[in-house]
């Protein structure tokens, strides 16, 4: 579903070169569960953008559900970003102007579906995070907790073959957390692979598999798997 | 138009900033509307043709001295000396000019006895003033030197033929213009026959509603203040200018008041209009550079207060071109909107200045094309601020900015 292979990254300012990915292979499968972890600045966020096609690798080969993305123009780098990827950010970036139901039609609107069709996607999206009776609401009458699943619901409702979430927990409390979490893992046993850019081992640990990036350098080898579980 | 609703439903819940902008954009285009529509009026009324060779005729204005004996004897050496100077093609006497805003004007009827049927300007002159103005002689004749009675002063009260405009014509009789050919308008209580009609030609004041109603007389009057007006060849303007003084001034008491194009006597004229149109327009263009930089500064606020919705759009699958698309559609929405309510103002300003400054109402194809204007000027105004939203990384999402 997702390969790289030597992918790397590099940032030019002022004529200096910064390495934020060095060269690295990975490859996720359909209906796998990833968790990517490490410090703040050690390139996490680079590796979610560049999976997530918001920004371009330096080097090396990215082909997502077998399509080579690096030379794809604009416009179609969004249709296939809308199409294939869901995202869940970490601040859960809804627009306040819009309510529930509109949130998640925006990016389906996009997409070259009939209202009916997008309906049916927002209502059953709504009802598989808890939310359908809410839907007119405004995003600042929920709680950060529900914030965040109308955020998944928005992320769902495209079918997409990947969710990448950005510490979709970070800016939640435990319990709140755990429920997020749930929701991702049935989420996932529906068969939708799963991204998950975290601080959090202990959340980590709930996914299949553990990558690490360190000072640029991503590792996903089985030792990190046992080390953080 | 997938944008549509979702941008209403945005604006519905924004409410002030939208509304305010919308108020702005009506505002201006009530003012700048009504501004355009007075000045378009007026250069529309400084832009009536005189009737007259606006591009070769000259008027000279000189002394008859009472010292050199009789006035129409001068009057005649003048005119011997003017039409003797190398590119002129003709010159006349006459009693005032088109637009000087000094002259003289009468009440006509068709029967001594009976109300009168119309008023207008007079101009008594020789056989020689169509030429001399290079009028356009539509209907019957010319005056014959035949024709012409000299005198001075006080020419109106002399019955002699006369020629007159189309328009008095027309005022006169409606349905057929020429039928007054051979009859006698009576002025003074003595009968004119009318003998010609010319094309146009206006009389003294440019502010009447008889300007163009103008009676030329086969009077010729000679005045210690003479009026000539003078027929030039193309080009020959400045040598025959330069030349007047030199052949006209033969003796110390001839003084020269004036020598000028007849454009220029219409430019003293609409002076105030000019200056009037001038200073509207310079309002015209400040109010229409503070609106664009309003909306301008209006959407860069806009744009940078969403830099995050924009990035979650992008992330979310909008391409650039779509969130361009969305910006410029949310502006000529909201334009649209303040448009409308423009229109309305405008109305209603319109028909206070209808009644109070007796214009006349602005016509609803000026509306429709001021609206289209004001629409496009928002669609400049936001193409700057759009462009640079459009190049918002996707990327700002991830990186907490």
């Amino acid at each position: 579903m997702l390969k790289m292979k030597n992918l790397s990254k590099a940032f030019l300012t002022d004529a200096i070169k910064t390495q934020a990915l060095h060269p690295f292979d990975l490859s996720i499968e359909q209906g796998e569960f990833v968790s990517v972890i490490g410090p703040s600045g050690s390139g996490k966020t680079t590796f979610l953008n560049i999976a997530g096609l918001l920004e371009e690798h330096s080097d090396g080969l990215y082909e997502l559900d077998g399509q080579d993305v690096a030379q794809f123009s604009d416009k179609k780098k969004s249709a296939y970003r809308n199409e294939k990827i869901g995202f869940v950010f970490q601040s859960f970036n809804l627009i306040p102007e819009l309510n529930l139901y509109d949130n998640i039609d925006m990016p389906l609107r996009y997409r070259k579906f009939n209202r009916d069709e997008r309906h049916a996607r927002i209502i059953q999206a709504l009802e598989q995070v808890g939310l359908a009776g809410r839907k007119d609401h405004y995003p600042t009458q929920l709680s950060g907790g529900q914030q965040q699943r109308v955020a998944i619901a928005r992320a769902i409702a495209g079918t997409p073959c990947v969710i990448l979430a950005d510490e979709p927990t970070g800016n939640l409390d435990s319990k709140m957390a755990e429920g997020i979490m749930s929701l991702l893992k049935d989420i996932n046993a529906a068969g939708t692979s799963i991204i998950m850019v975290t601080h959090d081992n202990e959340q980590a640990a709930q996914a299949q598999r553990i990558v690490q990036i360190k000072d640029g350098h991503l590792s996903d080898s089985p030792d990190i798997q046992k080390e953080i579980a | 138009m997938r944008d549509l609703i979702p941008i209403l439903k945005t604006l519905k819940k924004q409410k002030i900033a939208p509304a305010l902008l919308a108020f702005q954009i009506a505002v201006t285009f009530m003012v700048l509307v009504n501004a355009i529509y007075m000045i378009s009026e007026r250069s529309d009324l400084i832009a009536r043709p005189i009737g007259v060779n606006m591009e070769n005729t000259l008027i000279v204005v000189a002394n008859l001295p009472s010292e050199q004996g009789d006035l129409t004897t001068q009057l005649e050496d003048d005119l011997t000396i003017l039409k003797s100077i190398h590119g002129v093609v003709n010159a006349a006497p006459i009693t005032g000019l088109p637009l000087e805003g000094w002259g003289l004007y009468m009440d006509f009827k068709l029967d001594p006895n009976e109300e009168d049927v119309a008023y207008g300007g007079y101009f008594g002159s020789n056989e020689n003033l169509i030429e001399a103005f290079d009028l356009t002689l539509l209907a019957g004749e010319n005056f014959l030197p035949s024709d012409i009675q000299k005198v001075e002063n006080d020419g109106i009260f002399k019955s002699s033929k006369i020629i007159i405009t189309k328009a008095l014509a027309e005022k006169i009789y409606p349905d057929n213009w020429r039928d007054i050919l051979g009859k006698s308008l009576y002025y003074h209580k003595e009968p004119h026959e009318v003998i010609g009609i010319v094309d146009k030609l206006q009389n003294a004041w440019n502010f009447w509603s008889a300007l163009e109603y103008t009676v030329i007389s086969a009077v010729q009057e000679a005045n210690d203040t003479q009026r000539y007006v003078v027929q030039v060849e193309s080009g020959q303007m400045a040598s025959v200018i330069k030349a007047i003084p030199e052949k006209l001034l033969t003796h110390p008491y001839k003084q020269i008041d004036s020598i000028e194009a007849l454009s220029e006597v219409k430019r003293r004229s609409y002076q105030e209009d000019i200056a009037t149109n001038k200073l509207l327009t310079v309002v015209c263009i400040c109010l229409t550079i503070i609106k664009i930089f309003g909306i301008l500064g209006q959407a860069k606020f806009n744009i940078s207060r969403r830099t995050k919705q924009i990035g979650t759009r992008r992330a979310l699958g909008a391409s650039k071109h779509q969130v361009i698309r969305y910006f410029m559609l949310e502006n000529a929405i909201i334009s649209t909107i303040g448009v409308c309510i423009g229109i309305l103002a405008a109305i209603i300003l319109n028909n206070q200045f209808v009644e109070l400054l007796s214009l006349s109402p602005v016509p609803i194809h000026f509306l429709l094309v001021g609206a289209i204007a004001i629409i496009l000027l928002g669609q400049i105004a936001v193409a700057y601020p759009v462009s640079q939203a459009a190049k918002i990384s996707p990327a700002i999402t991830t990186r907490g900015t």
